[in-house]
């Protein structure tokens, strides 16, 4: 088994609001390797983005703040790392894509330009990256600029060259979302965390996008977490999944062991809310209650409120992670033991 | 075969050519030539991804915008011939659920406010006095599953779900027939939907109501609708019971949006594509 390319361990995120304090993670624990594609899954308001903008250390603090928790990145605690050399991991090692590809593009300025800046910043943490591209003499804004075309191509952007002359307005959603891609590429990164990257988008061209990440991680080896409330995107995409409840990982394992066998009964709940193939009308299932609030979060496990299987040792403690399979762990006292649901 | 409540023949709508500051723009074909029937009492699902027309469509049915050719008929009427006072009579009768519960409450309002504004807009065809508001606004709640206890609440205090149960509130509020449903889910977490869902089927068979559902996600469109029309480009590109298009469908365009939606089940041990 190959070393941890990403642990986060035991991370507790409170948050400083006008109510009190919110306990927005809870002790999170995830490990991802090279070549795996984590989903991470729940409803909003779990934490699945902060856990996301935590890696990246992009959660300004104040109004965050990390009591306990370490996120080591090939063994580096990136909680303890400056910021200076955070930065350089930033967009580099470790790179991003958002939910909304209008909002993170600039959109006076042109495609080309903005890939070239990205180019040249990480460039300057890591001078090969312009190496292998253009012969010297043309200087290194060509050299970006050339980069910043093969991405581009690489991405599936036709006539990538000519491209780099547009700007983003004249770029479909999808296609904003292709370059905010290559953008997150250019670095080379070994880390790439995707938050909703496809949600903004139609199901077409939400198919390219993931089949794209999916043949990243083929050729580079790179390491992948996708935030997604959408379970059919991750049984698609993603080698793992952690579902995420109120700020805990409550259940984790291969992709396969956890769709055909939930034991959770949160992941349990969120799958039998999905319409399937052959959901009667009027029959499918909805998860009664909300997300509870995490200024004053239930005691116990954050989940007992709503789930039918709750006991009182439920609401006094919240449940260690124990496997129940082979890479399969859950967090729960009553974990569900059954054959698998049926296909959607 | 029974009347169509509502009967699109052949409309078309172009949007002209535009010179501006920026430059020039084309002339946009938005629907170029869509015709489709919904029955009473059905749930037709009108499936297409941005840019197909499906908006645009919907514009035309509420006559937010006026198509360039072809007919809307409701009821056998035809709308672009009503007068304003028939048209406003009309639309107590065709009402609308936005996409978005954060955008399409306004803020400021109570829950009651929000739910009786219809009632003041239709008061000539309604007839109800403050209190009989009050009573109606109460009974909407009931009816989607919230409280009398709320109606002195604003939006902020509701969750994305509950915000939609109001928008649905409010839909009713004059008594519509046919219900647009312009994607009512699509901004919410899939357990919320799933109770949202089984709401609408539930006010349909107790209320008789007829739903266009306009919505990009197959799975809840498989779910809710009896009949389903496919758009692509402003053309109807298929149409027919929902069950024939999943299991049969006939034209590479739904083919393909079926293949690429994606579907949780277990993926095959060897990576496909």
């Amino acid at each position: 088994m190959s070393e941890a390319l990403l642990e986060i361990r035991d991370l507790h995120l409170t948050m400083s609001s006008f109510d009190g304090l919110a306990h927005v993670l809870n002790g999170v624990d995830l490990t991802v390797r090279r070549g795996e594609v984590w989903g991470v899954v729940g409803e909003s308001g779990c934490g699945k983005s902060l856990t996301g903008l935590s890696i990246s250390r992009l959660v300004p603090t104040p109004p965050a703040r990390y009591p306990q928790g370490s996120i080591r990145f090939e063994g580096e605690d990136l909680m303890r790392l400056a910021p200076h050399r955070m930065q350089a991991l930033r967009g580099k090692r470790i790179g991003m894509i958002f939910q909304d590809p209008t909002t993170n593009l600039n959109p006076t300025v042109r495609i080309g330009e903005q890939l070239v800046d990205v180019a040249l910043a990480a460039a300057s943490h890591d001078p090969s990256l312009l190496d292998d591209a253009t012969p010297q003499q043309f200087g290194r804004r060509r050299q970006a600029r050339d980069l910043a075309a093969r991405l581009l191509e690489r991405v599936g952007i036709p006539d990538a060259q000519a491209r780099l002359a547009s700007y983003p307005h004249e770029f479909s959603g999808g296609m904003r979302q292709r370059v905010l891609i290559a953008m997150a590429l250019i670095g080379r990164p070994d880390l790439l965390i995707a938050d909703e990257p496809t949600t903004a988008l139609d199901v077409s061209v939400q198919a390219q996008i993931l089949k794209l990440i999916q043949s990243m991680v083929a050729d580079h080896d790179i390491g992948v977490i996708l935030i997604t409330h959408n379970l059919g995107v991750v049984a698609e995409t993603c080698t793992h999944v952690a579902v995420m409840y109120a700020g805990n990982v409550v259940e984790t394992g291969p992709v396969a062991a956890v769709i055909e066998r939930p034991a959770h009964p949160y992941t349990r709940a969120l799958m039998a809310a999905i319409p399937m193939r052959d959901t009667p009308r009027g029959q499918l299932q909805g998860l009664p209650g909300v997300v509870p609030d995490l200024i004053r979060p239930p005691p116990g496990c954050r989940f007992a409120p709503r789930c039918d299987r709750a006991t009182a040792e439920c609401r006094a403690r919240f449940p260690g992670t124990g496997p129940v399979a082979p890479g399969h762990a859950v967090a729960c006292y009553h974990p569900v033991r059954q054959p698998k649901i049926a296909d959607g | 075969m029974v009347e169509p409540i509502l009967e699109i023949q052949g409309v078309r709508k172009t949007y002209p050519a535009r010179r501006s500051l920026f430059g020039r723009s084309a002339a946009v074909d938005a629907l170029k030539g869509v015709s489709l029937a919904v029955t009473p009492g059905e749930s037709f699902g009108l499936v297409g991804e941005s840019g197909s027309g499906k908006t645009t469509l919907t514009r035309s049915i509420l006559r937010l915008e006026a198509p360039t050719a072809g007919r809307i008929l409701f009821k056998g009427e035809d709308m672009a011939r009503l007068g304003p006072k028939a048209l406003r009579t009309l639309r107590a009768r065709i009402q609308i659920v936005f996409q978005d519960p954060y955008a399409s409450l306004n803020p400021r309002m109570t829950v009651e406010e929000i739910v009786s504004e219809p009632m003041l807009v239709h008061r000539d065809i309604l007839r109800l006095d403050r209190a009989g508001r009050r009573d109606r606004a109460a009974e909407l709640l009931a009816l989607v599953g919230l409280s009398t206890q709320h109606l002195a609440r604003n939006p902020h205090e509701f969750s994305g779900g509950q915000r939609q149960r109001i928008g649905i509130a409010r839909a009713l509020a004059a008594g519509p027939e046919l219900l647009l449903l312009d994607e009512p889910t699509s901004a919410l977490d899939v357990s919320v939907q799933a109770q949202v869902l089984n709401l609408l089927i539930d006010l349909q068979d107790r209320l008789g109501l007829t739903y266009l559902f306009i919505s990009h996600d197959l799975a809840v469109v498989r779910y809710l609708c009896d009949r389903v029309a496919l758009i692509h480009s402003g053309v109807l590109v298929e149409e027919g019971p929902t069950r024939e298009i999943f299991d049969a469908p006939q034209s590479d365009y739904a083919r393909m949006l079926l293949g690429a939606a994606p579907k949780v089940r277990v993926p095959p041990a060897t990576p496909s594509g």
